[in-house]
């Protein structure tokens, strides 16, 4: 595709990015526009931007890649997004919102009054949101290899900078409307080339994509692979090779595989005739890094309903504890405003979710050879270089190029400013505004320095496992923290320790490819399903077993977190101190 | 206070269990091939992408609409009992 | 009649009537015990309590001939002395019953004497009107926060120690009511000092001024004249808030809009107000009247020294964890020196105490780290920079119920 393109198309979003945030700022110069600059931000435009900010890579390239792969159950990634939102509007909202508290730590303070459960709710944070900013790091690095060829870790390092700098600098004054425009962007950059490439497709006859079997190739196309990959024939196969097969070398000569198994050396070119069909991946190959790029999804063909379960609770529950999420509600006046604010966010984020599996359908049949690079992701900004070909496939590819990059930039720079500002206050020593402009940097070195170090994972997955991990963890402290009186520090501690630590373990061992197979692969790679009611069980048990630890100030503090404010207003202490009502 | 806090504890599990009913139950659903077959299809794979792709965030969205609703009157009411002691 | 039938007559009659009085016994006691109507123990129990309860509420509001003349009776009926009088240190406050024409004077000789031992007393009262039911007092002293702060007189027909304690304990019960009273009298001056502090720092003049400039729209624009008064008016009930506590940025801002409002009627175009929010900031909770009193402060000194144009800047940014508020405007500015003199609490002129207060005041919630920023010099305007927790324990926003109202169309 045409590199100028999309070169413009990300260098403007990055601007437009930069300037809103820099000069966003509602002003006034007359008084009587004071009213109007005060005024508190409306639910829509507060759910534009909580929109903007939570879809990230994952949601804008992840989810097509994996539909890509493994078809429609690939969907529940998405659905389970939206899910998630539901499940906090229902029980986490308005008190949360009430609390006053800014991050997570700030409203573990504020219900349990202890600073060992500030700090470890922090690091908590902290972690949480490198999980999370990992793939979009490479999520922009895949995006501008594609795009310029670029080695992948530029375009993490573009993005890093892009948003260490705003941050730090100051820059980003106005959240709020920086990131409510990247909604916008990144709705209009799926949507429109959707409409195109459906028109492509319904002009092609509608071929429908076919995931019970394997996909083929439309026409005569050429693949290139980057990293060894072993392919599994079904039958026999003639290809055109330049590089290696099984160890031997080729060049531009046609070959006949068996059926079997064969090794392709990195960098070898396979062209495949027309109506060939894709060869699949064969198994999880332990000699090497290609365990990483295997998506964790393909592995839920040995338990489908189990890991099927595991996602949903993973996403259902995780949502809440993410910390870029609970940040924005500080944005709204009060309770009232929160929950409607979250109603308006599950309309956006569900309208956005209807296009990506459009894209997983469509690279099915045209582009069905990134199963074999391992670069799924790439789906989406592949496709109209594809189907519609010229200056309007060219077009269109740099709108999505801007798209993605929004993405990244939103996700990214919300999650930076989040764990810059716990970094700040609660890990590094000092107060005052360097040590915030030293916890951003922090805050996007160390996903920066793993991005480039580890090898890509499918962005879904890799989003997956911060989704596990804030289940595991927030999940059980701030449910239980507003809707129960007898949580004490002790069991919150352990709660967070023990859920929240065995999700993270789980997840590591499978990143690491420990278990073979069975069901000690399946329990790891989909902890949720047992990690998550073990933190709620130890929180619950361990507040049990400390009730000379509940803080004196529960009541009043349960009262502030659900009683509408303009009742306490009316009656000073006298309700919520009334006991028993 | 805590009768407050009940209704919208109530109000929430509602939710909940409506969210687990429609949505939660479409796994086990899927699994079940006999469904399909009776219902003359290839492969359940149009039913999946109905559910999954577009019919779950209008039920999710009405579920949430509901919700919001419930509370703010469980809200008023609360506050009109206190108002009107 | 044979007598051997009137005997036995009589015998029936006897064992009748003996079992008559049996029975009657059985059953006035039963009635007596009976439970849903309580006996008369409780009755008297409930009686005295109803009338206690009673008697409770005009003593809240102190020791005064009007609470006393209320009070007194239902304390007369409560001992069901002849009658009851209560005194300060000085007179008789108010007299129930018969009697208190002539026994007035001598009573409070008697409550003189009983003021230094602190101690109840039972006197025969030596009346020469032998009508007078009045023989024998009981003198108790009612006690306060500081002393003796008068007596409870009960008069009885003869001594009866019964009535010494009984009048006594009365006594002590009504002096709990009275130092009841005293506390929350106490309560209302602190407030009263607060808000006294508050008027210190919203200048007289401000008010004068204000009100001077809207009669001066009244029959020019009697709109604006209007909508200047109801703004006056939302300043003036937002800053009699109580000091301690807390308030939103959006609220603050207001607060700072209707005072523009104010005194740009007052000064017309030379004043420039140019206003910059970020929108996240504006549920930050910070201390009342934090920000006010030093755009005030800026505007007082800016455009009563000088005949320029005056130009004020506010803005509210985001910055991570915190909210930074600055507010900068290009008046005279002041000599630094005097700047920290201020600050360090040696208050000079009037305009020292807005900043010095409001510098005390951020320290004292958020710590030495959160104090005023202030760049200054002679001639070079001034810039305050603020930084608020976007969350700290403890800091809890009061809500505004109702506060402010939209501007004219």
């Amino acid at each position: 595709m045409n590199q100028a393109y999309a070169v413009a198309a990300v260098t403007a979003v990055v601007l437009a990015t930069v300037l809103i945030g820099a000069l966003g700022l509602r002003i006034s110069r007359t008084t009587s526009d004071f009213y109007v600059a005060s005024r508190s931000v409306k639910p829509g435009l507060n759910a534009a931007a909580i929109s903007g900010e939570y879809l990230s890579a994952a949601s804008f390239l992840g989810v097509a890649g994996l539909v890509l792969l493994q078809g429609p159950e690939m969907l529940w990634y998405p659905v389970g997004y939206t899910a998630g939102y539901l499940v906090l509007l229902v029980l986490v909202a308005a008190p949360l919102r009430r609390s006053g508290a800014y991050t997570l730590s700030d409203f573990a303070e504020a219900r349990l009054e202890s600073p060992q459960v500030r700090r470890l709710a922090s690091l908590f944070v902290v972690g949480i949101g490198w999980l999370y900013l990992l793939p979009q790091l490479q999520g922009a690095g895949l995006t501008l290899e594609i795009l310029t060829g670029a080695p992948d870790w530029v375009g993490g390092l573009v993005v890093a900078l892009v948003v260490t700098g705003a941050v730090a600098a100051g820059g980003m004054r106005s959240i709020t409307f920086v990131q409510a425009f990247q909604y916008w962007l990144k709705l209009t950059a799926l949507l429109v080339p959707a409409l195109f490439l459906t028109v492509a497709w319904l002009g092609d006859d509608a071929p429908r994509a076919r995931f019970a079997e394997p996909a083929t190739f439309r026409e005569h196309t050429v693949v290139t692979v980057d990293d060894t990959v072993r392919i599994d024939l079904d039958r026999p196969l003639r290809v055109t090779v330049t590089g290696t097969v099984d160890d031997r070398r080729h060049d531009r000569e046609p070959v006949a595989l068996d059926a079997g198994v064969h090794r392709i050396g990195a960098g070898t070119s396979l062209a495949f005739p027309a109506h060939a069909r894709v060869p699949e991946k064969a198994g999880t190959d332990r000699a090497g890094a290609s365990s990483w790029s295997q998506p964790l999804a393909s592995s839920r063909e040995e338990h489908p309903l189990y890991a099927t379960y595991g996602l949903i609770l993973a996403t259902f529950l995780g949502t809440m504890g993410l910390p870029h999420v609970a940040v924005r509600f500080y944005t709204s006046p009060n309770g009232t405003a929160a929950r409607r604010t979250t109603l308006v966010v599950l309309g956006l984020i569900g309208a956005f979710y209807l296009l990506p599996p459009v894209y997983g359908a469509l690279g099915r049949i045209y582009a069905p050879e990134l199963s074999l690079t391992g670069e799924a992701d790439a789906a989406v900004l592949v496709l109209p270089d594809r189907m519609i070909g010229g200056v309007g496939g060219d077009l269109l590819g740099a709108l999505l190029a801007g798209g993605a990059f929004a993405a990244f930039l939103s996700t990214a720079s919300g999650l930076t400013m989040s764990v810059a500002g716990v970094l700040s206050q609660d890990v590094l020593p000092s107060r005052g505004v360097r040590p915030f402009r030293l916890a951003t940097v922090l805050a996007m070195a160390v996903p920066l320095g793993l991005s480039i170090v580890t090898a890509n994972v499918p962005v879904a997955d890799a989003v997956g496992l911060a989704f596990a991990v804030s289940a595991s963890s927030f999940c059980p402290l701030l449910v239980l923290g507003i809707w129960w009186r007898g949580l004490t520090p002790p069991g919150a501690v352990a709660g967070l320790v023990v859920g929240g630590g065995a999700a993270l373990t789980a997840v590591m061992a499978t990143r690491a490819g420990l278990p073979a197979g069975g069901w000690s692969h399946s329990l790891l790679a989909w902890p949720a399903v047992w990690s998550v009611p073990l933190g709620f069980l130890t929180m619950v048990l361990v507040s049990l077993a400390t009730p000379h630890r509940v803080p004196s100030t529960t009541a009043a503090t349960l009262a502030r977190l659900h009683l509408p404010e303009d009742l306490i207003a009316r009656d000073g202490t006298g309700v919520g101190g009334g006991a028993g009502r | 206070m805590r009768s407050l806090m009940r209704s919208q504890l109530r109000a929430a599990m509602v939710s909940l269990g409506a969210l687990a009913l429609l949505v939660g139950s479409l796994p086990l659903l899927f699994s079940l091939p006999e469904v399909f077959t009776a219902s003359d299809l290839p492969s359940p794979a149009p039913f999946v992408w109905a559910a999954l792709g577009v019919a779950v965030y209008p039920v999710m969205w009405l579920i949430a609409r509901w919700y919001v609703r419930r509370a703010e009157r469980n809200e008023r009411a609360f506050g009109k009992l206190v108002e009107g002691r | 009649m044979t007598g051997i039938e009137i005997a036995a007559v009589a015998a029936a009659g006897a064992v009748l009537l003996a079992a008559g009085i049996v029975l009657g016994r059985v059953t006035a006691r039963h009635g007596r015990g009976d439970l849903d109507l309580g006996t008369p123990v409780e009755h008297a129990t409930f009686h005295t309590l109803h009338t206690a309860s009673l008697a409770a509420p005009p003593l809240r509001a102190g020791l005064t001939e009007d609470t006393a003349r209320k009070a007194a009776r239902r304390l007369r009926s409560l001992l069901g002395t002849e009658a009851l009088c209560l005194t300060d240190r000085e007179s008789v406050l108010a007299w129930d019953g018969p009697g208190g024409d002539h026994h007035r004077e001598p009573v409070m000789r008697r409550v003189r004497e009983m003021l230094d031992s602190g101690r109840s007393q039972s006197v025969r009262t030596d009346c020469d009107d032998l009508q007078c039911p009045l023989r024998w007092a009981v003198i108790a002293p009612l006690t306060g926060e500081e002393g003796v702060l008068g007596a409870l007189v009960a008069y009885g027909s003869r001594e009866s120690a019964v009535l010494v304690r009984a009048a006594t304990e009365v006594a002590r019960w009504v002096s709990v009511q009275l130092e009841l009273a005293e506390l929350d009298r106490s309560r209302t001056r602190v407030v009263e000092a607060e808000i006294r502090a508050l008027r210190a720092q919203i200048s007289p003049h401000f008010i004068f001024n204000s009100l001077a400039a809207i009669a001066s729209f009244v029959r020019t624009d009697p709109e604006r004249a209007r909508e200047l008064l109801l703004e006056f008016a939302d300043f003036t009930r937002y800053s009699f808030r109580r000091h301690g506590d807390f308030t939103h940025l959006a609220d603050e801002l207001r607060s700072i809009e209707q005072y523009l409002a104010l005194a740009g009627a007052r000064f017309g175009d030379r004043l420039k107000v140019t206003l910059q929010v970020a929108p996240e900031v504006l549920p930050v909770a910070l201390p009342f009247l934090c920000l006010q009193p030093l755009v005030e402060n800026a505007v007082k000194h800016g455009l009563e020294d000088s005949t320029d144009e005056f130009k004020v800047t506010i803005s509210a940014r985001d910055a991570g964890a915190e909210a930074t508020v600055v507010i900068e405007d290009n008046g005279v500015g002041m000599d630094p020196e005097r700047l920290r003199r201020i600050l360090a609490g040696e208050h000079t002129a009037s305009s020292g105490i807005g900043l010095s207060n409001v510098d005390d005041r951020l320290r004292q919630v958020y710590g030495d780290d959160y104090g005023l920023v202030i760049e200054t010099g002679v001639g070079a305007g001034m810039k305050i920079t603020l930084r608020f927790p976007k969350y700290r324990a403890g800091v809890h926003p009061s809500p505004s119920a109702g506060q402010g109202r939209r501007p004219g169309p």
